[in-house]
């Protein structure tokens, strides 16, 4: 069931009524509907796969109880290892088998050794790589003494499977979901309109700005060897946002979905876009899995402890590591590591953490100064997600060499381009809604609530008529796949 | 909770508003479809000659320009599987049918079922082909039977296309469509389509509908015509010699075995520029020079 989709349409006001009327302050009650709505919305997708989530659901729960009552360290290791390998072999048998199954095949081949490892036809299950980090975090902290298990087995299969959140995030906390799911929720009028306000502004982004720029994008990637160095950008660019709406849309949606449930999630974007420089960014970015890789990986390898070869070391660790996370292809790896080398100069000369605040928080305009560095950071971000969308690696640097060409200087022009006029105008009215709301949760959550309410509801019916408008056949999310 | 449902509803009840509004008049809509429908009915104790195919027959053959009383039943990317439909569904009532005019284009034959139009086919013509329910689309016309875009398109042109015996043409030409772009283009996209076509069962079963059509209009004493119509060299240099010689190979074995007329003008030189609308459908000049060419075979018939 996709969030842009008519079942979703209907589902969402169903649970909503059954959850403040039928189930209403009773914690317990509303906790199982919870759940069982988010297995009905999973099984919407393929209902077999149910049965991969439950078994990790229960592995969890059951590892998790076992580290916690453990005396002995080793046992608790033991579980610990336990839970992480069973975890981690499903998502290496559903999402990677086939990568390293083919790699070390073309690896053998360098050396003229054939091999017959034959690939497998496996599907991969909607949302592994997300219940799968939730489950990590789970053991791990409580291995770490961090939090205790939580016995409640209903509790802590919705803490896993709650429905915004399951399929593509964001990657919740034990710490931050769990604490929510045992309190006893009531209505509150604002965090529901606010949280409606932000599924606006995530289908509009998805349907309007994602699905619009998607269809130029794949026209000049798939066809990009017919196109100029200044139209391969111009692709660059719309897939640059395409993915940004597209994750960021799916982000929102989720966020205002749980509001409605009385839940407040993980934050996961918050305009990176306007970032001065790629650590900036990458604190701006799909926050709750930069921030796993942060807590679980960065910080045990001994993050910038140890010196500067071993910030270098950690911090490669963690985008290459982050890349493989995205999907079993190169593309992806490179991506990570063109990602970690241009973070690179931040954290030798120790500048990683200079724009900590809002860019030109209380004003209109930036500086020159803030202009130019977020051109050049935007600018890296583009080149980076050229290797994220192409196909293969030698695509992506196809890409590259035609854009750093001289036919970079000639007038973009590609099939559909007199049709991407509007687009690029819609574009630019989205750049500065966003801007203005830059300060705030979502771009639109301040904006226009001390209007007049016809006027206020007049911009809201805009949004709406823009998604109809644009809304085509129901596209999926591009974070599903990972 | 009160006041939160009732600004809800307060907020839905415009939109709902327009949106019921919006339905009835996409229901309402001058439809080619039906015209073609009520046309056929009317003129049916006549017509000697009918049209079938998609819009190449649909722009390419004018009824006026037969000897015979004729009427045109093709319609864009209409397939063999619907014109086999129509002719079981309409024989009965078309008394003297003597011939039957289908298209064997480029891409006829891998052109099998129509997601978006089969509804049309039920609404106008009660014709279901794949025995489908149609609850959305009856549910919802804005939503499911156009897509919103082309839903305001319809409700802002809602043109009222004149037609005679089921023909309205196109006056002019586009000079822009008839470059070698958008013929490479165009030759492109039904290669694509073909490709894709040729994995899938379906297309075996266009062959085996377009012959078992053939077969019933013989048992029927009724000619089949088939057409191949000509198009522009900015488009036809760049189509697949394999595909075509397919298509051939294909009409040739029907002609073997059944009895039928075969007109091949796909690179008929008597056609020029100024008788094309675009590199692939004929102008009213265009269709008065074929419809006269196949007018003349079924006169020698």
């Amino acid at each position: 069931m996709l969030f842009n989709s008519l079942n979703f349409a209907i589902f969402l006001p169903i649970v909503f009524i059954l959850y403040w009327f039928v189930t209403k302050s009773n914690l317990k009650a509303q906790n199982i509907l919870l759940l069982a709505s988010s297995y009905f919305f999973y099984a919407c997708w393929d209902w077999r796969f149910m049965f991969l989530l439950v078994f990790s659901t229960i592995l969890d729960y059951y590892t998790g109880i076992k580290i916690y009552e453990s005396n002995n360290k080793k046992r608790k290791l033991l579980w610990l290892w336990i839970s992480i390998g069973i975890n981690l072999g499903f998502l290496g048998v559903f999402k990677y088998y086939n990568f390293f199954a083919s790699s070390f095949a073309d690896a053998l081949s360098v050396f003229g050794i054939k091999t017959n490892l034959s690939t497998l036809q496996i599907m991969l299950p909607v949302g592994i790589s997300f219940y799968t980090f939730h489950g990590l975090s789970y053991v791990i902290d409580l291995y770490k003494d961090r939090i205790k298990p939580e016995r409640n087995f209903i509790d802590y299969s919705l803490f896993v499977s709650f429905f915004p959140l399951l399929v593509a995030g964001p990657i919740e906390r034990a710490t931050h979901l769990l604490p929510q799911i045992k309190k006893s929720r009531n209505f509150d009028l604002t965090k529901s309109i606010d949280g409606l306000r932000q599924i606006l502004w995530g289908l509009f982004k998805k349907i309007v700005i994602a699905d619009n720029c998607a269809e130029f994008a794949n026209e000049i990637f798939n066809n990009s060897a017919h196109y100029s160095g200044s139209t391969l950008l111009l692709g660059a660019v719309f897939f640059t946002f395409q993915i940004y709406c597209d994750f960021s849309g799916y982000s929102d949606i989720a966020l205002g979905t749980a509001r409605l449930f009385g839940i407040d999630l993980l934050r996961n974007f918050a305009f990176p876009y306007f970032s001065r420089d790629i650590a900036e960014f990458w604190r701006r970015w799909h926050i709750s899995l930069s921030s796993w890789f942060k807590d679980y990986l960065y910080i045990p390898l001994g993050g910038s402890k140890g010196g500067m070869w071993a910030k270098i070391r950690n911090t490669f660790i963690i985008f290459i590591v982050s890349g493989f996370w995205h999907g079993a292809n190169w593309t992806f790896i490179v991506w990570g590591f063109l990602n970690a080398l241009f973070i690179m100069p931040s954290i030798i000369f120790n500048t990683n953490r200079n724009n900590l605040n809002i860019v030109a928080q209380g004003r209109y305009l930036p500086t020159i100064n803030e202009f130019f560095a977020i051109t050049k950071t935007f600018f890296l971000a583009v080149l980076a997600w050229i290797f994220f969308r192409a196909t293969n690696v030698t695509h992506a640097f196809e890409i590259l060499s035609k854009i750093f060409s001289k036919s970079i200087i000639s007038a973009p022009s590609f099939k559909g381009s007199a049709n991407s006029f509007p687009i690029l105008i819609l574009l630019v009215i989205f750049n500065i809604v966003e801007w203005l709301g830059r300060e705030q949760q979502f771009a639109i959550a301040n904006m226009g609530l001390n209007w007049k309410r016809p006027i206020r509801w007049a911009f809201y019916y805009v949004i709406i008529f823009a998604i109809i408008y644009f809304g085509g056949k129901e596209q999926n999310f591009i974070y599903f796949q990972f | 909770m009160k006041k939160f449902l009732l600004t809800i509803t307060y907020f839905i009840i415009p939109l709902l508003v327009l949106f019921l509004f919006v339905e009835f008049k996409l229901r309402t809509i001058n439809s080619e479809y039906e015209k073609k429908q009520k046309g056929l009915v009317e003129k049916s104790s006549e017509i000697e000659i009918l049209i079938l195919g998609n819009s190449r027959s649909d722009n390419g053959l004018n009824p006026t320009f037969f000897s015979k009383p004729a009427y045109n039943l093709a319609y864009g990317s209409q397939t063999i599987l619907y014109d086999k439909q129509l002719v079981l569904k309409y024989l009965p009532i078309l008394k003297k049918l003597k011939h039957v005019v289908l298209s064997l284009d480029y891409h006829s034959l891998s052109s099998g079922y129509l997601q978006e139009r089969d509804f049309f086919y039920y609404h106008y013509f009660d014709i279901n082909v794949k025995n489908k329910n149609f609850i959305k689309e009856k549910l919802s016309y804005f939503f499911y039977v156009y897509t919103p875009k082309i839903s305001i398109t319809l409700l802002k042109e809602n043109k009222n296309v004149k037609m005679v015996n089921g023909w309205s043409g196109h006056d002019s030409s586009i000079s822009s469509r008839l470059t070698e772009r958008y013929g490479k283009e165009r030759a492109q996209s039904f290669d694509l389509a073909i490709n894709q076509s040729r994995k899938t069962k379906e297309y075996i079963e266009v062959q085996k509908e377009y012959e078992d059509l053939i077969r019933f209009l013989n048992e029927n004493k009724i000619t089949p015509i088939i057409t191949t119509a000509p198009c522009n060299k900015p488009f036809t240099q760049f189509l697949d010699e394999k595909n075509i010689q397919y298509n051939l190979e294909f009409i040739q074995k029907m002609k073997r075995k059944y009895n039928l007329v075969y007109l091949n003008s796909l690179n008929d030189s008597a056609f020029n520029v100024s008788d094309f609308y675009n590199n692939d459908h004929l102008n009213k000049k265009g269709a008065e020079k074929y419809t006269k060419k196949i007018d003349s075979l079924i006169i020698k018939q």
